[in-house]
């Protein structure tokens, strides 16, 4: 199998490129540099969350419109418990995590009290998370996919309504603000400069390194071809072993968890959220990542991830400056209209997805076959259990 | 130890339609046993209850190829499979966007033994187990016939590029992946010429001498003759004759029965015209057209669970 290993490469090269882009960057001066920061921050949720998205729709083929909900679900966890009692949890962990000054700070940056209190929401948000996919899907998963779509289109918006409304909980519309940065040496007297802009980015890399292996190593066992081929042929999976119901319930599962980490990314990257942050544009905007890349494939899914990612940060710093040249003020949503329109072209042209599983080696070869027939069988081990 | 298989009065109906009618048969242990019939007698009906895609209406079915006597009836699909009983498909079955490799992969499914825990840490045991399936899928390969080599085999080509022959033996190959004790075949020469049937034959004898029982729905007349050890027939839902395929020949009510197929089925001719003098039975022309015609017209309801049978 030369396919996975080329993948691995390709994924790996793509983390590494990642993580020194804003070492690139930086000799464009500063303004180039907190571009490329903040349009590369905002690539990675996109891979982030598109990925988790890869598993239940590319991979499983069940349609869920709703995945903003779970990334939601996960920013919102940390931004309150992060928040709660005037910041507790980080003030608990500074209690006996000593204080570290000069290169120590970053050096030892896992013993920062906000970075630990990080480390302590995520897996709150991602239980969460997991425990809501399974509320949803126990009823759910066992309709056929389109009534599940539907459901997940449903719970987004009652979602989206209760962080609205109940305020008690979420702050409303308001959202919850001051939520305390990734590392204390990235606000405040004690601030690094490089890390006070940096640190949200190397930490989308990293959650998305997560993704992916969590991703590449489902796909190539047998959960993740239980998963495809439930996609691919419901009965053959059945006849095959292959639980539907518990496979499908799997394969929800893992997305809520990534998303929830997606969530919590985008947390760290803003220091904000609001009920704005769970618009449905966004779920589309996700699914048309796993569209545009090609259901399944998890370079094609990044690669969409990036291009949606970067097409949509781009244009909303463009568009003002655009709009302020020309003197027309062009509204903001125009950018959908953009999107609409490639991903019209993309599924004219390439409606697979830019970079379709299937498309690698599998082209041509059809002359090879015919002649093996006779080929006396060299080992077999029919019959013997295990 | 008694019949692998037994179908103790098993009745299907589809609303008014009777597709099985109180059936009654054994399945011997190591034998190749043929269903047989004209189109639409409920043959294929018969297999989806037996691997759990329809839930009979009454009746019983008994399996002893596991461990313990066991009564399949209310059990899922991917339960029956975990007993070691396969199957293929009449409308073959494959996930075609996926390479030929993969979908053997499929096939072994049930006898994963990691644990998710080991597949996240990707430990060596993980990845012994995935190497020596790959390996094991190799010779599965090999061994219905396909060329697995790596180098000019087709095991990385998708599914659905392999021509119509080809695909039957790769889902024959999926499912002795399984390691199947009961191997149910759903016409599987349908589809091959006569030359590729005869290495089919080959084949299911081949399967057979290792010790797998074989229980196969056919149309093809000569296949049935030559391989099976006991035929059974079923018309429009009953059974109307078992024993030697020699006996079942002979019996003129299965003469009857495939002379009424003659205009619809042409891949039972051999048979009805050795016997159209001697019997001189009364063609009925107007009931298998129908159940003919029904087959042709909607595959996916045949072959396929519908939505009142979704557990
Ligand atoms: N899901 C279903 N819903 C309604 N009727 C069905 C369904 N499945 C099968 N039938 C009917 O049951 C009868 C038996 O069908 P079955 O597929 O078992 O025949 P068969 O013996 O396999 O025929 P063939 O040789 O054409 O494959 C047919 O009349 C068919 O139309
Ligand atoms: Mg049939």
């Amino acid at each position: 199998m030369t396919l996975p290993r080329k993948e691995t490469r390709f994924l790996l090269i793509a983390l590494v490129a990642l993580l020194l882009l804003p070492f690139a960057t930086m000799l464009l001066g500063d303004r180039a540099w907190l571009l490329s920061l903040s349009v590369g921050s905002y690539c990675l949720l996109y891979m982030i969350n598109a990925q988790a998205l890869n598993v239940q729709v590319g991979m499983t083929g069940l349609l869920n419109l709703g995945p903003i909900a779970f990334v939601g679900l996960g920013a919102y966890t940390g931004a309150l418990m992060l928040t709660a009692g005037d910041n507790a949890l980080i003030g608990f962990y500074a209690g006996f995590v000593p204080e570290l000054s000069g290169h120590l700070r970053w050096v030892l940056f896992f013993l920062d009290p906000n970075f630990l209190a990080y480390l302590t929401v995520i897996p709150v948000a991602i239980v969460l998370s997991m425990l809501l996919s399974l509320l949803l899907g126990l009823p759910t998963l066992k309709l056929s996919g389109d009534y599940f779509a539907i459901v997940t289109l449903g719970f987004a918006q009652i979602f989206y309504l209760v962080v609205k409304n109940e305020a008690w909980l979420t702050k409303g519309s308001a959202g919850v603000t001051d939520v305390p940065a990734l590392f204390s040496f990235c606000t405040g007297p004690n601030r690094i400069e490089f890390f006070s802009h940096t640190a949200h980015y190397f930490f989308g890399v990293a959650v998305l390194a997560v993704c992916l292996y969590v991703v590449v190593r489902l796909r190539d066992s047998y959960l993740g071809r239980g998963l495809l081929a439930v996609r691919d042929n419901e009965l053959a999976a059945q006849s095959n072993g292959v639980n539907v119901a518990k496979y499908r319930m799997l394969s929800f599962m893992v997305f809520s968890a990534l998303a929830a980490l997606g969530g919590v990314a985008m947390l760290a990257r803003a220091k904000f959220v609001s009920p704005n942050d769970l618009n449905f544009m966004e779920s589309i905007l996700f699914l048309c990542c796993v569209v545009l890349g090609g259901m399944g494939s998890v370079r094609g899914v990044l690669l969409g991830g990036i291009a949606l990612g970067a097409l949509g940060e781009v244009m909303r710093i463009g568009l003002p400056v655009v709009s302020e040249t020309i003197g027309y003020e062009i509204p903001a949503q125009v950018r959908y209209v953009l999107f609409g329109m490639i991903l019209i072209l993309v599924m004219r042209y390439r409606p697979n997805g830019i970079l379709p599983v299937a498309a690698e080696e599998h082209a041509g070869g059809l002359e090879k076959l015919g002649a093996h027939r006779d080929a006396e069988p060299t080992f077999f081990k029919l019959g013997t259990k295990g | 130890m008694g019949a692998v298989l037994e179908l103790r009065g098993l009745t299907k109906h589809f609303g008014g339609v009777k597709a099985v009618q109180s059936v009654d048969m054994k399945v011997e242990p190591g034998s190749i046993t043929a269903l047989i019939g004209p189109n639409g007698a409920g043959k294929t009906t018969c297999f989806n209850m037996i691997t759990g895609h329809y839930v009979p209406t009454a009746g019983d079915l008994i399996y002893r190829g596991g461990e313990a006597e066991e009564r399949l009836n209310g059990l899922r699909a991917d339960q029956i499979a975990k007993l070691r009983i396969a199957r293929t498909f009449q409308n073959i079955r494959l996930c075609p966007e996926q390479t030929v490799l993969d979908n053997v992969r499929i096939g072994f499914h049930t006898r994963s033994r990691s644990a998710p825990w080991q597949v996240l840490l990707n430990t060596p045991s993980f990845r012994a187990e995935e190497a020596e399936m790959t390996a094991s899928a190799r010779a599965f390969l090999e061994f219905v016939g396909l060329d697995a080599s790596q180098e000019t085999g087709i095991e990385a080509l998708l599914a659905d590029s392999l021509p119509y022959g080809d695909k039957r033996l790769l889902e024959i190959a999926r499912a002795l992946a399984s390691n199947p004790s009961l191997l149910l075949l759903d016409e599987p020469a349908a589809g091959m010429n006569p030359q590729e049937t005869e290495t089919l034959m080959d084949l299911i004898r081949k399967v057979r001498d290792h010790g797998i029982t074989v229980f196969l729905i056919e149309h093809d007349m000569k296949l049935v003759m030559e391989i099976s050890d006991y035929v059974v027939v079923l018309d429009h839902g009953e059974k109307i004759a078992e024993g030697k395929p020699a006996e079942v020949r002979e019996n003129p009510k299965v003469v009857a029965a495939y002379l009424g197929q003659e205009e619809s089925d042409r891949r039972s001719e051999r048979l009805t015209k050795v016997k159209l003098e001697e019997s001189g039975a009364d063609p009925a022309p107007e009931t298998s057209a129908s159940g003919g015609e029904a087959t042709e017209a909607s595959p996916d309801a045949v072959d396929g669970p519908t939505d009142e049978e979704t557990p």
